[in-house]
C-alpha cells in the first residue's frame, strides 16, 4: 500500500467514524450530499442553507456572471460584525472616553489593527454593494418576478450607507463631529418634518409651530440641537444594534426571496 | 459549460484564493509588527540590558525588568503620559550620560515636579498617549501642542506659576517684562499681563520739546536716531510722516514758547551734570571702543542737542513731573541758574555736529497745513500711537488682535500666508515678532521693533504662556505672592514721589535694585549715618563707582527721611537675637577672631587689606570725616549678617564662616568698636515722624 493510499484509507475510516458518531448524527440528520436527492435534503434541512435555492444553473453562478459581489458583501458584513463586536469590548461612547479609546486602540491595545480592518471593511462594503446592484441592473435581474427583492436590496443599500454614516461619528474627532454636523443638516431641510424644510408650516396648529429646531427630524437624529454626547449615544446604538439587526433581518429575507423568486437569474 | 470557461473559473478561483491569502498574511504581519517590533520594545530591552550590566558591575542581584507599556495616569489633568514607555531612564540618576531616549532628566526639576504627579506633557507638550515617536512628539498634522524645544518649555510654567515673575523661568519672566516695557500690552489684550503705565513718553508738549525737522526724521525711522530705543519702526510714507508730524507739532506749551531764550554757562553745567549723577540713568558718553557708557533707565542723551528745544529742557529740569508724570527721573532742587547751565551743557555737549551741519543745508520743513493736521490726527488714531503715548485726554482702545489665549490658538487659525516657516504657534509668533510683514500679511499694522533674537524668543515664550490650558485645580496653582506696594500717603511718600527713590532703590516689592534695598535700612544703619549720607553721599561711600546723586536735600527733608527710615524700615525680628545676648559679647575675643579668620584679606582696616569687600574704615585724606563700620552699621544687622550673609542678601559674595553664636556676637561687638573719632555726631533734633506713618500695604 502506497503512503498516499494509506493516508486516503485512514482519512476515510476516520471520516466514517466521525460521521457514524451519535454527536454527528444528532446535528446532521442526513448523509453527505453526494447524490441529487441528498443534496436537496441537505439544503432543505439546514437552517442556514434553506434560505438558498436548492439548485442553480451553472451559468447563473459563474463568477463572470455574478462577480460574486452579493457574496462578498455578505462576507464583509460578517467581517464587520465580528470585528465590530471585538471593538465594542474597548470602546465607550462617552465624551470622556470615545476619542481616547480610539487612540488607545492605535497606541497600546494588541491587535488594534482590527479597527483598521473594520474601517477598510466598511469602505469595501459600500463599494461591493454598488457593484452588486450594478450587476443586478445590467443582467436585468430586478425585473419581475424579482422586483420586490430589488426593493429590499435598495433598502439594504441605504442601511449600508447609514451604517457608514453612524460609524463615522464614533471616533469623536473633529472630522467626525463636523461631518455629522454637516450631514445631519440635511435633515433640517427635510420636507415637512425638517424645521427649515418645505412644507414645515403645514404642521402649524393653533398658532403653535409643531416643527421647530427642538422637535424636527434633525433633533430626533441628534438627540439635541447640536452634535453632542446624546448624538454619540444615539449613533452608537444605531450603529451597533438597530441598523445591524434590521440589516440582518432584511438580508435573510433577501436571500430567501432569491430562492422563492426562482433562484439566481440566468443568462438569457 | 465550455472547457475555456472552466479553466477561466479555475483561474479566477485561484486568484481569489491568492488575494484572500495575501489579505490574511498582511493582517497577520501587521499584528506581528504591532505586538513584537515596536521601537519602544527595543528601547526597554536596551534599558534592561544596561540595568543588568550596572547590577553586575555593582555586584548586586539582577532584577527582572518587564517590557511593557509604562505610563503616568494624571487623573486631575485628564492626561495619560506614556512618554516613559520610551524614556524609561528618566528618573534613574545612573542614566545621566546616556543618549536619548534612555537619558535621565536634566537638573533637579523632577524633585519638585515628580513625574507621577506632573507627567511629561504638562510641561513639555506633545501627545502623551502616543507610542510612536513622531506622534508622541506631536509632529503630526492637527496636533496643536508639539514638543517644546529647549527654553521654549518655560512657556508652560505659567500654567501653575501665575506670578509675573517666575524665578525658575527667567526667559518667561523677561518676556513678560518686555510685553509691558515695549508697549505690546497697549495694543493687545494679554490676559494677566496688563499695562501699569504707558510705555512711551507723554506728548502733550511735544511741539515745544522738539523741532519739526527732528520729528520727521524720528517718525521716518526712529532706529536711525536711537538704535536701542523702544519706539518701533512703522515704515510710513513721507506724506504720512509729514501729516503726523504736523499734527504733533500743534501740541505746544505756551509758557515755554513765551519764555525768553537765555544762555547758560557750559562749564558750570558740567559740574551740575556730575553732581546730579546723570550717568547713573542715562547714556552720556562713549568709551574708547565707542561703547555707550551710562545707565539704561532713562533715554540715551548722546544726540539730544540735535533734538531738543533748550527752553523745554530748562523747564523740564526745573519740574520734570509736570511734563512726564510717570517718569523715573527724580525731581532735583535745581536753581534757575543750575537748570539753565545744565541745559546749556546738554545741548552743547551731546550733539552730533555732522548731523547738525547736514540739517542746516536742508530747507526747514514747512509747517503743516490744516489738511495735514487733520490727516495726522486720523493717522495717530489709526496707528494706535495712543497705546504707548498719552496725548491730552484722548482715550485709546486696543488696536491689535486679542492675544489672551494666543498660546493655545489652533495652528490652522493662524494667518501664516505663504511664509516658509514650520506651522506651529511658536514659529508663527517668532516670525511675526522678528519681522511683522514677513507673513505676507499686507494689512498688518504691527510696526517693526527690530528685536534681537533673544528678545524675540523671550516674547515668544511669554506669548506662548498665554494659554487656555491651565492647572486643573487650585492644588497645582502656585499662589501669587502678594506684592507689597510701597506707596505711603504721608510726607515721606510725597518726598519719595518727588525724588523717585524707587527708580533706584527697592522698598518691599516696589522699585528697582539698581541701588540698595531699603526695606530693612532701619535695622542696618544708624540714623545719624543716614542723615549724613543724604547730605554728602560722595564723602561717605568712596568705593562705589556709581554713587547716589547729590540732591541737595533741604535739612528738614533729610532729617525726616532719616528718621522715617530708621523707624519704619525695620523688622523687629531681625535684631531680636542680638539684643538678647549682646551683653555677653567680648570685643577683644572678636578682635582675635577678626585676625584669625583673615577678614583683612578682603576688607581694609586703617589703610591695609584687600579691596574685595567694603573698607571698614573709610580713610580718604580729603574726607577726614569718612564713616567707619561702627558708625554706620547696627549690631542687629552685623550679627545676623555674620551668621549667614546670604540670608540677608542672596547675591552677596561674603563667605559664610559658620560662626557660633558666641563668636558672632564677639566679632559684632568688635566691629562696633570701630568708630571714627572724627565722625562728629551732631545733636540731631528729631523731626516729627507721625506714628501712623506706616507704609500703606496693598495687595
Amino acid at each position: 500500500m502506497s503512503p498516499g493510499q494509506w493516508f486516503r484509507n485512514s482519512a476515510a475510516s476516520a471520516g466514517d467514524m466521525v460521521r457514524g458518531s451519535q454527536v454527528w448524527k444528532s446535528v446532521f440528520r442526513h448523509p453527505l450530499p453526494l447524490d441529487r436527492r441528498n443534496r436537496i435534503v441537505v439544503m432543505l434541512t439546514n437552517f442556514f442553507l434553506h434560505l438558498h435555492p436548492v439548485s442553480a444553473k451553472k451559468q447563473g453562478i459563474a463568477l463572470s456572471y455574478t462577480w460574486c459581489m452579493g457574496g462578498v458583501t455578505f462576507f464583509l458584513f460578517l467581517v464587520e460584525t465580528v470585528t465590530g463586536v471585538l471593538l465594542m469590548f474597548y470602546y465607550r461612547p462617552t465624551l470622556e472616553w470615545a476619542y481616547w479609546d480610539i487612540t488607545n486602540l492605535r497606541d497600546v491595545i494588541s491587535l488594534g489593527i482590527l479597527r483598521e480592518v473594520h474601517r477598510w471593511g466598511a469602505h469595501a462594503m459600500v463599494i461591493t454593494v454598488w457593484l452588486h446592484m450594478y450587476r443586478v441592473f445590467l443582467t436585468g435581474s430586478y425585473k419581475p418576478p424579482r422586483e420586490f427583492n430589488w426593493v429590499i436590496g435598495v433598502i439594504l443599500l441605504v442601511l449600508t450607507l447609514l451604517l457608514s454614516f453612524t460609524g463615522y461619528l464614533l471616533p469623536w474627532d473633529q472630522l467626525a463631529i463636523w461631518a455629522i454636523t454637516v450631514g445631519s443638516n440635511m435633515a433640517r431641510a427635510h420636507p415637512i418634518i425638517g424645521h427649515e424644510g418645505p412644507g414645515q408650516q403645514i404642521l402649524f396648529v393653533d398658532g403653535v409651530d409643531m416643527i421647530t429646531m427642538g422637535t424636527d427630524a434633525r433633533f430626533a437624529l441628534l438627540g439635541a440641537r447640536f452634535v453632542g454626547e446624546e448624538t454619540l449615544n444615539r449613533f452608537y446604538i444605531l450603529h451597533c444594534v438597530a441598523i445591524p439587526l434590521a440589516a440582518a433581518m432584511l438580508l435573510a429575507i433577501h436571500f430567501w426571496r432569491v430562492r422563492k423568486d426562482g433562484g439566481i437569474s440566468g443568462p438569457l | 459549460m465550455y472547457e475555456s470557461d472552466k479553466s477561466r473559473v479555475a483561474w479566477l478561483k485561484a486568484l481569489l484564493l491568492l488575494f484572500s491569502a495575501a489579505c490574511i498574511a498582511l493582517l497577520l504581519l501587521a499584528a506581528f509588527k504591532e505586538n513584537f517590533t515596536a521601537p519602544w520594545r527595543a528601547y526597554q530591552a536596551r534599558y534592561a540590558e544596561l540595568l543588568a550590566e550596572q547590577a553586575q558591575a555593582a555586584g548586586t542581584a539582577e532584577r527582572d525588568y518587564p517590557i511593557e507599556i509604562r505610563q503616568a495616569f494624571l487623573a486631575e489633568w485628564g492626561r495619560v503620559d506614556r512618554c516613559v514607555t520610551c524614556h524609561v531612564g528618566i528618573d534613574n540618576p545612573a542614566f545621566k550620560e546616556q543618549p536619548q531616549p534612555l537619558a535621565a532628566h536634566s537638573g533637579d526639576i523632577l524633585k519638585y515636579h515628580p513625574a507621577d504627579k506632573f507627567g511629561c506633557t504638562i510641561c513639555h507638550q506633545g501627545q502623551g498617549r502616543a507610542t510612536d515617536k513622531d506622534a508622541a512628539h506631536g509632529n503630526v498634522p492637527h496636533w496643536n501642542e508639539p514638543l517644546l524645544a529647549g527654553d521654549f518649555v518655560q512657556a508652560t510654567c505659567a500654567k501653575c506659576h501665575r506670578d509675573d515673575e517666575v524665578p525658575q523661568a527667567p526667559i518667561l519672566s523677561r518676556g513678560r517684562l518686555l510685553l509691558r516695557e515695549l508697549g505690546c500690552v497697549g495694543c493687545h489684550r494679554t490676559g494677566n499681563v496688563v499695562a501699569r503705565e504707558k510705555a512711551g513718553p507723554q506728548l502733550d508738549s511735544i511741539g515745544s520739546k522738539v523741532s519739526q525737522r527732528w520729528l520727521i526724521k524720528w517718525l521716518t525711522d526712529p532706529k536711525d536716531y536711537l538704535p536701542k530705543g523702544k519706539m518701533p519702526h512703522y515704515d510710513l510714507s513721507p506724506d504720512a510722516v509729514s501729516a503726523l508730524a504736523a499734527y504733533l507739532m500743534t501740541f505746544q506749551n505756551d509758557s515755554i514758547e513765551d519764555s525768553p531764550l537765555r544762555e547758560g554757562d557750559y562749564d558750570e553745567g558740567a559740574t551740575v551734570y556730575r553732581e546730579a549723577q546723570c550717568i547713573v540713568c542715562h547714556v552720556t558718553k562713549l568709551d574708547y571702543a565707542e561703547n555707550p557708557v551710562g545707565g539704561e533707565i532713562g533715554p540715551n542723551l548722546l544726540k539730544i542737542g540735535n533734538k531738543i528745544n533748550q527752553r523745554w529742557l530748562f523747564a523740564f529740569l526745573k519740574n520734570p513731573h509736570s511734563f512726564l508724570p510717570y517718569t523715573k527721573m527724580p525731581g532735583y532742587h535745581f536753581s534757575d541758574k543750575e537748570a539753565l547751565d545744565l541745559s546749556q551743557f546738554a545741548v552743547e555737549e551731546w550733539v552730533d555736529y555732522d548731523l547738525l551741519d547736514a540739517e542746516e543745508k536742508e530747507p526747514e520743513p514747512p509747517s503743516g497745513t490744516p489738511e495735514q493736521i487733520r490727516q495726522g490726527k486720523a493717522l495717530y488714531a489709526e496707528l494706535g500711537c495712543g497705546a504707548c503715548h498719552r496725548l491730552g485726554d484722548e482715550q485709546t482702545k486696543p488696536t491689535g488682535p486679542d492675544l489672551t489665549f494666543i498660546g493655545s490658538t489652533p495652528v490652522h487659525l493662524l494667518p501664516f500666508g505663504d511664509a516658509d516657516v514650520r506651522h506651529t504657534v511658536p514659529d508663527f509668533l517668532y516670525t511675526k515678532l522678528k519681522s511683522p510683514k514677513a507673513l505676507h500679511y499686507e494689512s498688518a499694522k504691527m510696526p517693526d521693533f527690530h528685536l534681537s533674537d533673544e528678545d524675540a524668543k523671550a516674547l515668544t515664550i511669554a506669548l506662548m504662556s498665554l494659554s487656555e490650558v491651565g492647572a486643573p485645580s487650585r492644588r497645582f496653582e502656585v499662589p501669587k505672592r502678594p506684592k507689597i506696594i510701597f506707596n505711603p500717603k504721608d510726607e515721606f511718600g510725597r518726598l519719595e514721589r518727588h525724588y523717585r527713590c524707587l527708580s533706584c532703590h527697592k522698598i518691599r516689592d516696589s522699585g528697582e535694585l539698581l541701588a540698595s534695598d531699603l526695606t530693612l535700612e532701619g535695622n542696618r544703619v544708624n540714623r545719624e549715618w543716614l542723615y549724613h549720607y543724604m547730605n554728602k553721599p560722595y564723602s561717605m561711600r568712596r568705593t562705589l563707582t556709581i554713587a547716589m546723586p547729590i540732591f541737595h536735600f533741604p535739612d528738614d527733608e533729610s532729617r525726616l527721611m532719616a528718621d522715617y527710615m530708621a523707624h519704619v524700615f525695620v523688622d523687629s525680628r531681625l535684631g531680636a537675637a542680638w539684643r538678647l545676648i549682646r551683653d555677653q559679647a567680648v570685643p577683644q575675643r572678636g578682635k582675635a577672631l577678626f585676625d584669625a579668620k583673615g577678614c583683612i584679606a578682603c576688607h581694609q582696616l586703617h589703610g591695609t587689606g584687600g579691596d574685595v569687600g567694603p573698607s571698614l574704615t573709610t580713610q580718604v585724606p580729603e574726607f577726614p570725616h569718612g564713616t567707619w563700620v561702627g558708625d554706620k552699621l547696627k549690631g542687629e544687622w552685623i550679627y545676623p549678617w555674620l551668621k549667614n550673609p546670604q540670608a540677608l542678601l542672596p547675591e552677596s559674595i561674603e563667605p559664610n564662616l559658620g560662626l557660633s553664636d558666641q563668636e558672632a556676637i564677639d566679632l559684632t561687638a568688635y566691629l562696633l568698636t570701630l568708630k571714627n573719632p572724627e565722625f562728629q555726631k551732631p545733636a540731631i533734633q528729631k523731626s516729627k515722624v507721625q506714628k501712623d506713618a506706616e507704609p500703606q500695604e496693598k495687595k
